[in-house]
């Protein structure tokens, strides 16, 4: 009954929508550094997220400036997103905030939740215009893509929308859930190559692992603040990620360095080709964790989860042939 | 009240033998760190698993591995750069006769950053031992133009440090611009500038050995000369040195010493700086033995950095460049309440 309502909602245009609580306007957002308010329905947006503008592109929203992560597209805005960028070039923002050029763009929102914001850069920011920081209980980097999500379109009058593809995709991880039970409870660890660091499960990266029903060990996890993203690991001894299925996340070139990784061909994930190797589409999918990169992790992350957690070397995990990282004598 | 001539050193102690004492305890001391630096890490290994390591190699045993291929390498790696930055860092103080010089003062970390910064921008290469090639070749072409503006063949003392801090600090800039246009850029270089041994491969090594080979015979050779320009500049002409030759000589060996040891550890800060003075200290004003104690200096220290920042205490993973500085300020500070500190 809900599901249907929403639905019909999403085939009406905005304005014959019902005046729905969550789609009026002022709206007011708690977050770790205050309220903002949001008068009016913006329509000039600044994403100062590093993956904030995916999220208000699925929200079919489109930002007049994004900050640019890392990656080769000049847009700032990875394959996933391009179909819904369309011709659309908003301003490409880099390196640290200037607050001068944010101003000079005369927003009227700016969402910062993913954006490592420090107190004296919300005073200048929301000055500007009304600012979203992220609420004090995810920290910088660990806000929940839903909760993202769910921010952004009572921010921009869009939350019917929202609930719409949360509910989507939360129902795509529950059917890729239900047909993996043996992947209930079994153990994953994300790592980057090099000097190692893998991500505990305050991670948006480990979120969408844990889930699809995996957990990421005490080992990584271990203690310290709440709000602590990722841990390094020490080459001298990798046991803490020699997991039932050991993702390496490539931020391109990291391939010759695992090759060369003297303990890991003692691992366990290796001997039993367990280990996945995240290309840098695949690792950038994860590590923007948006609703627009979630559905391209998902069609490329399942296959590679099946072929590794089948435990056996024989079956060798896609991928891992092309980067050179195969077990020895397959 | 006691005899205070028996705090004093026995007359039969020459001054010579004292400093072949200090050399001895020192060359002994580096043979103790080496094998701890084998022996301790995050991982325990014992000192047989470590004798077998060394002698029969088990490809299958995890405790071999580390030993054979992760601590040998940076053990190495310690050693060569630390002597390499000692002695670098002794023929600086001689040639400029500047208590404060340091091998960086030349612009030749300035260019290496830059190299290193390029490479990962433009060429899309983030493996520190892909890149040891570009920052080789960054901190050759900073030095040649440090070189060229500091007068070429006549330079004098002042000119060159002059134009060393001038290409540094535009080197430096131009570098810092590169990271703020690319994150990717600036992940890479934040690991690289602390200096340190992580990702250390034996070929990378042997690949710069004949640098700092050749570094070290050039340095042999300046000695002398160096010896003869610190009476001054009129001196050591009179005595018929040919004081080009030897400023040549030095500079050439600091170039190639620093360059090997920046592509190989990224910028290591202290050792240049305060291992010279430690080594004036006990081997006395002789450049040639002032040479010589600091690259044993100079190997111990960095390998003591390098031993001290796997240990479990800093989380195994502390770059070794800051560990030089946390060990390399107290000593500093204890010189110079010392007034160990001589002019130059």
């Amino acid at each position: 009954m809900l599901r249907a309502v929403t639905a019909a909602a999403l085939l009406l245009p905005p304005a014959a929508l019902p005046a729905a609580a969550a789609e009026t306007f002022p709206v007011e957002l708690q977050h770790r550094y205050g309220t903002a308010t949001v008068p009016d329905r913006p329509e000039r947006i600044v994403s100062v997220s590093f993956i904030g503008h995916d999220f208000l592109l699925a929200l079919g929203l489109t930002p007049i400036a994004l900050r640019k992560w890392y990656g080769g597209e000049p847009s700032g805005v990875w394959p996933w997103g391009h179909d819904a960028l369309g011709q659309a070039r908003p301003v490409v923002m880099q390196g640290e905030l200037d607050a001068e050029q944010i101003a000079a763009l005369k927003p009227d929102l700016i969402i910062g939740q993913w954006s490592g914001m420090t107190g004296r850069d919300y005073a200048l920011l929301s000055r500007i215009a009304p600012t979203i920081a992220p609420r004090a209980e995810f920290g910088d980097y660990g806000t929940p893509w839903q909760a993202m999500l769910r921010t952004l379109g009572t921010a921009t009058g869009t939350s019917v929308r929202a609930e719409d593809i949360i509910t989507r995709i939360e129902g795509r991880i529950a059917a890729v859930r239900a047909a993996h039970p043996e992947w209930q409870g079994a153990s994953v660890a994300l790592a980057w190559a090099g000097h190692t660091a893998a991500y505990t499960s305050r991670d948006i990266r480990s979120q969408l692992l844990e889930s699809l029903g995996f957990r990421v060990p005490e080992a990584i996890n271990g203690p310290g603040p709440v709000t602590r993203t990722h841990v390094l690991i020490p080459d001298e001894d990798p046991s803490a990620i020699d997991t039932d299925v050991l993702i390496w996340l490539d931020s391109g070139g990291s391939a010759a360095r695992l090759a060369r990784m003297p303990l890991r061909s003692t691992m366990r994930a290796y001997r039993e080709g367990r280990e996945i190797h995240a290309d840098l589409l695949l690792a950038g999918a994860l590590s923007h964790s948006s609703p627009l990169s979630l559905e391209y992790a998902l069609d490329r992350l399942v296959p590679l989860l099946e072929a590794a957690m089948d435990g056996d070397p024989a079956t060798p995990v896609p991928g891992m042939a092309e980067a050179g990282l195969l077990p020895e004598g397959f | 009240m006691t005899d205070c001539t028996s705090l004093a050193p026995p007359p039969a102690l020459t001054r010579a033998g004292l400093r072949r004492l200090w050399l001895a305890a020192a060359v002994l001391g580096l043979a103790a760190l080496c094998a701890a630096a084998l022996r301790l890490g995050v991982r325990p290994v014992g000192w047989s698993a470590v004798w077998t390591a060394l002698t029969a190699f088990d490809a299958g045993n995890a405790d071999h591995i580390v030993v054979r291929h992760m601590r040998l390498p940076r053990l190495g790696g310690a050693l060569l750069a630390g002597a390499a930055l000692g002695l670098a860092g002794a023929l600086m103080q001689g040639l400029t006769r500047n208590p404060l010089a340091d091998p960086g003062l030349l612009g030749i970390n300035g260019g290496a950053a830059l190299g290193v910064a390029l490479c990962v921008l433009v060429l899309g290469i983030t493996d520190p031992a892909e890149f040891v090639w570009m920052a080789l070749g960054g901190a050759l072409a900073s030095s040649v133009l440090v070189f060229l503006l500091g007068g070429g063949s006549r330079a004098g003392t002042l000119r060159l440090v002059l134009a060393g801090a001038a290409v540094s600090a535009l080197f430096l800039a131009l570098t810092r611009g590169l990271l703020l246009v690319s994150r990717q850029t600036l992940e890479v270089y934040r690991f690289w500038v602390l200096g340190g041994f992580d990702g250390i491969v034996p070929a990378t090594l042997a690949a710069l050995a004949p640098f700092l080979a050749a570094g070290a015979g050039l340095a042999a050779l300046a000695a002398p000369g160096l010896n003869a320009l610190l009476l001054g500049e009129d001196s050591a002409t009179g005595l018929g040195v040919r004081t080009g030759l030897a400023r040549l000589a030095a500079g050439a060996a600091i170039v190639l010493l620093c360059g090997a040891s920046v592509a190989m550890a990224g910028p290591i800060a202290f050792a240049g700086l305060i291992v010279p003075h430690l080594a004036r200290w006990t081997a006395g004003p002789d450049m040639r033995r002032v040479m010589l104690f600091s690259a044993v200096f100079g190997a111990q220290l960095l390998t003591a950095a390098e031993l001290l920042g796997r240990l479990p205490l800093f989380g195994g993973t502390m770059q070794a460049g800051v560990m030089t500085a946390l060990i390399g300020g107290p000593v500093l500070i204890w010189l110079v309440r010392r007034n160990g500190v001589r002019s130059l």
